[in-house]
Parts: structure tokens; sequence; C-alpha cells
């Protein structure tokens, strides 16, 4: 069985989590990681279907990852296995948030910088980026997403020179 | 003698004015970014990545490396006065040296701390000169098979160190080697996994993945808990150290670098279990071993000198061997490759400039962080008081700018989100990422390697256990396995890891 441990994947770093505080609730996170790692690993046994193989002495380029996929399958397979003898299935936590809003900033830069710019694409990063606060203050945001479109176009446009377009066309 | 040849060599290098000022810009912006609390040296490092690419490549690395002793140092700096550990190999520093600036002690404390790492830095500056060259030529004798071997033993004995299930890191491991294969294969140039995608055919860009996984996913997790961030700093005081302090301390620092460069060196080691390792034995040694937890000098300068010298000898395998042994390694790994040098037990013969270069450099950069942080160390503790609602989204731009600037890529955006999701996951699901890093960087020289180790041995597995430096790594492979499964063990790393 798996001690309860303070986690924190990030930068080595413990934070303290709750969720993991209580070993009732690995039970969940096991069975939920092995599921991950399964149905990766049989989407990527799947995609290589048609990589040849070759033989052990002259390996194609299907060989290595369709052992490290079988590997990955059996680990996804026996975490979740194990996670019905650890017991215990809270919830691991919402958070969707944060997580939305964060990579929808990402996206909204992906497709704004090559039309709009770089001070136009900061900005509206900015803008759905502050959506993960739980309150919004919008004064407050608008000062900042300014300030920093402001800060990046002089700074990464004009001191760097990093051949990034500030503006559109 | 030689090793001050090439030393002189090194400083050449190093103490030209660009490269000294990429020095000093890089420690002073790891220590800044690590002071920040939530933001831990592998983070810093990922976002501070796209600055060193048009950089030359011997100020490219003294740049990162100046980052990461800046992230370390910072992350103490905020373990003393706030009691938030930047990253967990400070996390012992929070032990005593809260409590004595509790005690209003907190001047002597940082100096202490400052000091001690000072000191295991020189020390293990040195070591990397006499062993690097050393072991490089053990690794001339290398064949594939003992490389292949080498880099399993890497990836076995950094599952001894994480935290939390050995079964999850095994996995995150396996999905680390598979995410390495994406790409055009190096054989026969088929694509794999590409879905046609042409930007994925040199493979999944290494910035994006550390940027997202240590970058992204920590500014969402972090908004997530919404963590209370304590505001109060304890006041700092005096910044001199008395005659007893000194001391009481300096023993403690001299038997810290010992632990710290001694675990540091091995694979899977790095920082943070020299800073446990010390802190258990000076509390072991010292006559009163009740002080501690109450501000005992010691249990500052032990840990602190520990975790510096163990950041600094996990440059060795790295630099000799050409294999990266923890995940900030192959960072650093992966920003050679980036400059097109391969790591290679070839490189410190083939580039003496670089590799020397960037060992006189980690002496200069400590001097350096001696000068930033006890004078500047004001200035630190104001920066705690920037509102995460300005900070999140000036990291959100800096990834999204930088990694955007490297090749003008939509898809690399795209691969930055997708991390970004794949970070948080796994912090959801308790799946250290560490572990993924560190197997996506070997994953295609493990398969270079396993691929030509088969050939030479027409296809003979027992290749690896017949050659004895092979079977020699195979064997530590088995034990660190063993050690995993020994029920003391267990209980003591979850200890370790835990606190």
């Amino acid at each position: 069985m798996e001690q309860a441990k303070i986690s924190s994947s990030i930068g080595e770093m413990p934070i303290p989590d709750e969720s993991t505080e209580n070993p009732a609730i690995q039970g969940r996170s096991h069975f939920l990681a092995g599921l991950m790692f399964a149905a990766i690993a049989a989407a990527a046994l799947f995609v290589s279907r048609d990589y040849t193989s070759g033989s052990a002495v002259n390996m194609g380029p299907g060989y290595f990852p369709r052992l490290l996929a079988s590997g990955l399958l059996i680990l996804g397979l026996l975490l979740m296995a194990r996670s019905f003898r650890a017991g215990g299935w809270d919830a691991i936590g919402a958070g969707a948030r944060p997580l939305v809003c964060i990579l929808g900033a990402i996206l909204v830069f992906a497709f704004a910088i090559e039309p709009l710019g770089l001070f136009v694409t900061c900005m509206l990063s900015v803008l759905v980026a502050a959506f993960a606060q739980p309150r919004v203050n919008w004064p407050r945001v608008t000062v900042i997403a300014l300030a920093l479109a402001t800060a990046c176009s002089l700074v990464f446009g004009y001191a760097l020179s990093l051949s990034l377009a500030i503006w559109p066309g | 003698m030689e090793v001050f040849s090439s030393l002189y060599l090194g400083f050449s290098v190093a103490v030209s004015p660009a490269n000294i000022g990429y020095c000093f810009t890089g420690a002073l912006v790891g220590t800044l970014i690590g002071v920040l609390p939530g933001i831990g040296p592998l983070a810093t490092m990922a976002m501070l990545l796209p600055l060193t690419f048009y950089l030359p490549t011997s100020s490219a690395l003294i740049m990162l490396a100046g980052i990461y002793y800046g992230a370390l140092y910072g992350s103490s700096t905020t373990a003393i006065l706030m009691k938030v550990p930047g990253e967990s190999s400070s996390v012992v520093t929070c032990l005593d040296g809260y409590v004595m600036a509790q005690q209003g002690r907190a001047g002597v404390a940082l100096a202490t701390a400052a000091l001690a790492s000072f000191f295991a830095g020189t020390v293990a500056t040195l070591l990397i000169a006499v062993f690097g060259p050393a072991l490089t030529s053990v690794a001339q004798q290398f064949g594939p098979a003992e490389y292949f071997s080498l880099m399993v033993l890497g990836l076995i004995s950094a599952l001894v160190f994480t935290q939390g299930s050995p079964i999850k890191a095994l996995a995150m491991i396996f999905l680390g080697l598979l995410l390495g294969t994406v790409g055009a294969d190096i054989n026969t140039g088929f694509d794999r996994f590409t879905f046609g995608v042409p930007d994925l055919r040199d493979g999944i860009d290494f910035v994006a993945v550390s940027m997202g996984l240590f970058g992204i996913a920590e500014i969402i997790v972090n908004l997530d808990r919404s963590r209370d961030r304590p505001v109060s700093t304890l006041p700092i005081s005096r910044l001199w150290l008395t005659r007893q302090d000194f001391k009481a301390a300096w023993p403690a620092a001299v038997r810290g670098t010992g632990v710290g460069a001694a675990l540091g060196i091995l694979p899977g080691g790095g920082a943070m279990l020299g800073s446990f390792a010390s802190y258990a034995i000076e509390k072991r040694i010292s006559r009163t071993p009740d002080r501690f937890g109450r501000g005992a000098i010691e249990g500052v300068s032990g840990p602190e000198a520990a975790n510096n010298a163990g950041a600094q000898a996990s440059f060795i395998p790295m630099l000799s061997l050409g294999i990266p042994s923890n995940a900030v390694m192959a960072m650093m790994a992966g920003a050679m490759l980036l400059h097109g040098i391969a790591p290679s037990p070839s490189f410190a013969a083939q580039r003496p400039d670089l590799f020397w270069g960037l060992i006189a450099s980690m002496w200069i950069g400590n001097v350096m962080l001696l000068v930033i942080n006890l004078p500047l160390v004001g200035l630190w503790v104001r920066l705690l008081r920037i509102p995460y609602d300005v900070l999140f989204p000036v990291i959100l731009l800096c990834c999204c700018i930088g990694l955007y600037s490297i090749s003008h890529s939509f898809a690399d955006l795209m691969l930055l989100a997708l991390f970004g999701l794949v970070g948080v996951v796994c912090v959801k699901l308790d799946c250290p990422m560490a572990p993924l890093m560190l197997a996506f960087i070997l994953g295609p020289m493990m398969e270079e390697n396993l691929r030509r180790a088969m050939l030479l041995a027409y296809g003979d597995v027992t290749i690896f256990a017949t050659r004895p430096l092979s079977a020699a790594m195979l064997i530590a492979c088995l034990l660190c396995v063993a050690l995993l499964l020994l029920p003391t063990f267990r209980r003591v790393r979850a200890a370790a890891t835990d606190a």
C-alpha cells in the first residue's frame, strides 16, 4: 500500500494538498491514473499498428514505441487493479475554471498572434486568463492587461527585437 | 596539474565581459523568480529557456546554470523569512531557519545559508573539475550496450527518489519515453505519431513540454488552490555572524557539502536528498539534539551546503557521461541539444572551452549570488508582495511569447496548452512529472543505443548482462528495485519525501 503523502509533482515543491493526505482518496487517483496510462498506451498501439517492427537485430520504426506502449499498458492496468485494493472513491476536486481559462488564453494567443500582432494578442490573452480568478475586478484587470501588453511590446518587440509583429497587419 | 590549465581555459571563457554579464543576469533573474513562492527552479528554467536561445552556446549554458543556482538561493530566502520553501530542497531550511527568524536572527540565518552555499559551491566546482574528466575517460570505453544500461539505471534510480507511488512514477517514465519517440524515425525517416502535422516531424518541442508541464500547469494549480499567500515576512535585522555562530555553523557546512556532493553524483539524485540527509546527520551527532527545530544554526548551514553541493554535483553525470540525472539536468541537456550539441562523453574533449567555461562560471555564479543575495535581500522580500493576479498573467505571457519567438510555430503553442493540461491532470492524479521529463529527453538516446547494441549483438538480448560494465549497472538497477520493495526503506522514503 502506498503511504499517504504530501504531493506535488510541480517543480518538486511540496504543497499541502488535502486530496492526497487522505489515503482513501488514493484509490480513485490510482484508478484514474491507471485508466489514463492504459488509454494512452492503447491509442499508441492503435496508431502504430502499421509501423514495421522489424526484428531485434534490425529494429524497425515500430519496435521501440510498441515495446514502450505495451509496458505502459501493463502499468496502467496494474494501477487500476491496485486502486480497488486501496479503496475510497472521493472527488479529486473540480477546478475546471482555471484550467479552461488558462488553456483558453494560450489558444487565444496562438490564433491571434499572427493576424493581430503582439499588443492586441497580449491584451486578449490576459483578459481571457483573468476569468480564472473566482472574482474578477474588471477595472484592475484592464489596467493589468494594458500595462502588460505595453511592457511585452516594449521588451519583446523593441528591446529584444524578436521579429514579432506588434500591430495588426 | 592538467586540471589547473583546464580551469585556466575555463576562466578565460567565463570571465569575458559578456559571459560575466550573462552569468550575473542568470543568477539575478533566477533569484528574482525563485523567490516568488510557488515557482520552483524547473518552472523558472522552463520560462527563461527561450531567452537563452539567441545567445552563443557558452553564454546560454552559463546563463541557464546561473538561473538554476539563483532559483535555489531564492527559495532558501523565502524558506527562512516566510516558511515558504520555493522548492523541496529548502524544505529542511524552514525547520530551523524560520525559527531563527522568529527569534530575531533572520539576518544571521540568511548569511549562514548564503555562506554555507558558497562554500559548498566552491568545493563542488573543484570536484566537478577533478571527477568530470576522470569519469569521461571511463565513459570512453562505453559501447551502446553500456549506454543503454546506464540510462535504464538513471531512470530506475529516479524512481527511488520520487515522491508517491513508484508504479505511477514508472508509468510516467514509459509515457515520457513514448513521447520521445514522436517524430521521424532516425534510421528510416518513417513518421511516427505525427498525425500528419509537419511540426511534429522533428519530435515534440522540448521547450513546449517543459513550459507546459512546469510553468502553465503550475499557474493553473495555484489559481485552483487559491492558497493564502502569506504576506508578512519577518524582519531581517543584523546580517553578520558572531564568532560563536561561525564556530557552530562551519563543521556542519563541511559535512553537508560532503553528503550533498556524494548524493548529488548518483543518478536520480540532486539537491533535495542531500539536504534531508544532512539535517538527519547533524541532529544525530549533535550533543544537544533537542535544539534542532528551535533555531539551531547547524540545521541551516548543513542542509544549505548539502543542497548546493548536490545541485552542482548533479552536473557531473551530465557533463562527463552525457546522461542527465534529474529533471533539471534534463533541461540543461535539452538546452544543449537546442544549440546543436549532443551531450556525450566526448563533449569535454571536443568543446573544452564550453566544458571548462561552464565549470568556471559555476564558481563565478556562486560569488555573484553571495553579492546579489546579502545586500539585496530587502528587495527580494518586497517582491513577495506582488499580488498573484498580476504575477500569473506575466508568467503566462512570458511562456507564450517566449515559445512563439523560437520558431513562430502555431503547433508549438497548441502543444503548450496540451502539456499544460497534461501537467494539471498529473498533479490531480498525483503522478510525478520530473521522471516524465527525464525520460522524454533520454528516450531518443535510449532507442538509438538499444538499436545499435542489438544490431552489434545480432539480436542477442544477453549482451546487456554479459558485458561487465553493463551488467554492473543492471545489477545496480535491481538493487534499486529491491530497495523500493523493502518495507523499512519504504517507510524511510515516505518520511524523507514527506516533510
